[in-house]
């Protein structure tokens, strides 16, 4: 048929298609990252280093995402998802510490303590983490079925 | 060699109960996330829209004899979030940084717009304070004061600030002068003669409260007799001078070249004194 795509046309349009659905992504995550940072502005002001430990970490996420979405369809693709929810996890425990927070301008100091949303947070990453590592059994179980499935049985 | 129809077995059934799950906690899992960024981005943002306003304190003293300085508090909560466990803790502290009064003001839950007006007091016993720091009769002074506010948002984030200000304490006696006593001799009505001592004493009320009391003047000669006494009382309203002259007679008989003068201030608040003069 004439309309009918070679296997390496098909290749290059799921190459093609991934590219589009990772950049989709990272553009939603940027954009919605640029509008939320406008409500977090008032804070940057206060907290030195809040707006690097954000910038950081959306920049590391989006590529994580990228490359997840890139490599989709392949085992690499449950590798970068399970580090991208170990990454949140880990960053969340690296940046936030205890999850209390001083600050002193003068002579009015303030304190935060945000342990309880350090908590929820943190749980929601190792959610992520458990759902990738069954993502990954999935995956092994349908090759294994299809691998199964195209054994040759003689009768 | 015939190819045969792909094995089917249950795990294929299990394959899209997984699949089903999986999906079910991407779904959960997002929505979650999306939550609680906008939960704690608008916790942040909404922390702007919260203004506590303090206003110049008003003194009183009680029945008891202690001094109550209240500050009208308004707070205003425009954020998005209800505060709760709203607190403010006052302390002050004397020069040597040691407790001298303290208040606490409790506000268990301000709902969003809310234009809450309060109070915040701050109690002090004024006869512990000036018996136990003298100076403070007398010189007026900056006394360091740790001011906390802590609060709830959203029944979630705890959030505390802390201040060190000055409160300006004024002297009740503030410039305590007592001018070096005139002696004078007079002659009564029935020609007998007697020595008139001329005490001149003046002060500035600085303190946060008016001033009454009684000066117990008492004249000694040199071996060590009381021979004249005299009492005066005073009203001294705040910020306010007084000045007297205190006159005391004493007959010939009993005064000597020499001795001293003992003066001594009574009020309801402290006693001072005696504060020893010499004459002669």
């Amino acid at each position: 048929m004439a309309n009918q795509l070679k296997p390496n046309q098909k290749g290059k349009l799921s190459v093609l298609q991934k590219a589009l659905k990772a950049t989709i992504k990272g553009t939603i995550l940027y954009v919605a990252y640029f509008v939320l940072s406008q409500f977090l502005s008032p804070l940057s002001e206060y907290v030195p280093g809040f707006q690097q430990i954000i910038e950081t970490f959306v920049t590391v996420y989006i590529i994580l995402i990228i490359i997840a979405e890139l490599t989709s369809g392949s085992i690499l693709q449950h590798f970068f998802n399970a580090a991208k929810a170990l990454f949140i996890v880990a960053y969340i425990a690296a940046s936030l510490g205890t999850g209390t927070f001083n600050l002193t301008m003068g002579t009015l100091s303030f304190a935060v303590n945000i342990q309880v949303f350090l908590i929820i947070a943190m749980m929601l990453g190792l959610v992520g983490l458990a759902k990738s590592v069954m993502q990954t059994i999935n995956y092994l179980n349908e090759k294994a079925e299809l691998a199964l499935g195209e054994v040759p049985a003689y009768t | 060699m015939n190819r045969s129809k792909p094995i089917e077995t249950p795990k294929k059934k299990n394959g899209v109960t997984m699949k089903v799950a999986i999906q079910m906690i991407t779904i959960a899992t997002t929505v979650s996330w999306v939550l609680l960024i906008v939960f704690a981005v608008t916790v942040v943002y909404s922390m702007k829209d919260i203004r506590i306003d303090w206003g110049e304190p008003e003194a009183t003293v009680t029945t008891d004899e202690k001094l109550l300085l209240e500050f009208p508090i308004g707070i205003v909560n425009d954020g998005y979030y209800s505060l709760q466990d709203f607190n403010i803790s006052t302390q002050m502290y004397d020069s040597q940084g040691a407790l001298m009064a303290q208040g606490t003001t409790f506000v268990s839950s301000i709902g969003t717009g809310d234009d809450l007006n309060t109070t915040h007091q701050i109690m002090a016993n004024l006869t512990d304070i000036l018996q136990k720091h003298q100076d403070l009769i007398f010189n007026d002074t900056e006394l360091q004061t740790m001011t906390n506010v802590s609060m709830k948002t959203a029944e979630l984030i705890w959030f505390q600030a802390s201040s060190n200000s000055t409160f300006s304490w004024g002297a009740p006696l503030y410039n305590l002068t007592i001018a070096p006593p005139k002696i004078m001799t007079e002659t009564g009505t029935n020609n007998t003669t007697y020595y008139r001592t001329v005490l001149s004493i003046s002060f500035e009320n600085h303190a946060l409260f008016n001033l009454s009391g009684t000066t117990q003047v008492n004249i000694f000669n040199n071996k060590n007799d009381l021979i004249t006494t005299e009492e005066a009382s005073f009203n001294v309203a705040q910020q306010s001078s007084y000045q007297n002259e205190i006159q005391l007679d004493t007959q010939a008989v009993n005064f000597t070249s020499n001795g001293h003068i003992e003066i001594s201030f009574w009020t309801p608040f402290f006693s001072y004194g005696p504060l020893v003069i010499p004459y002669g």
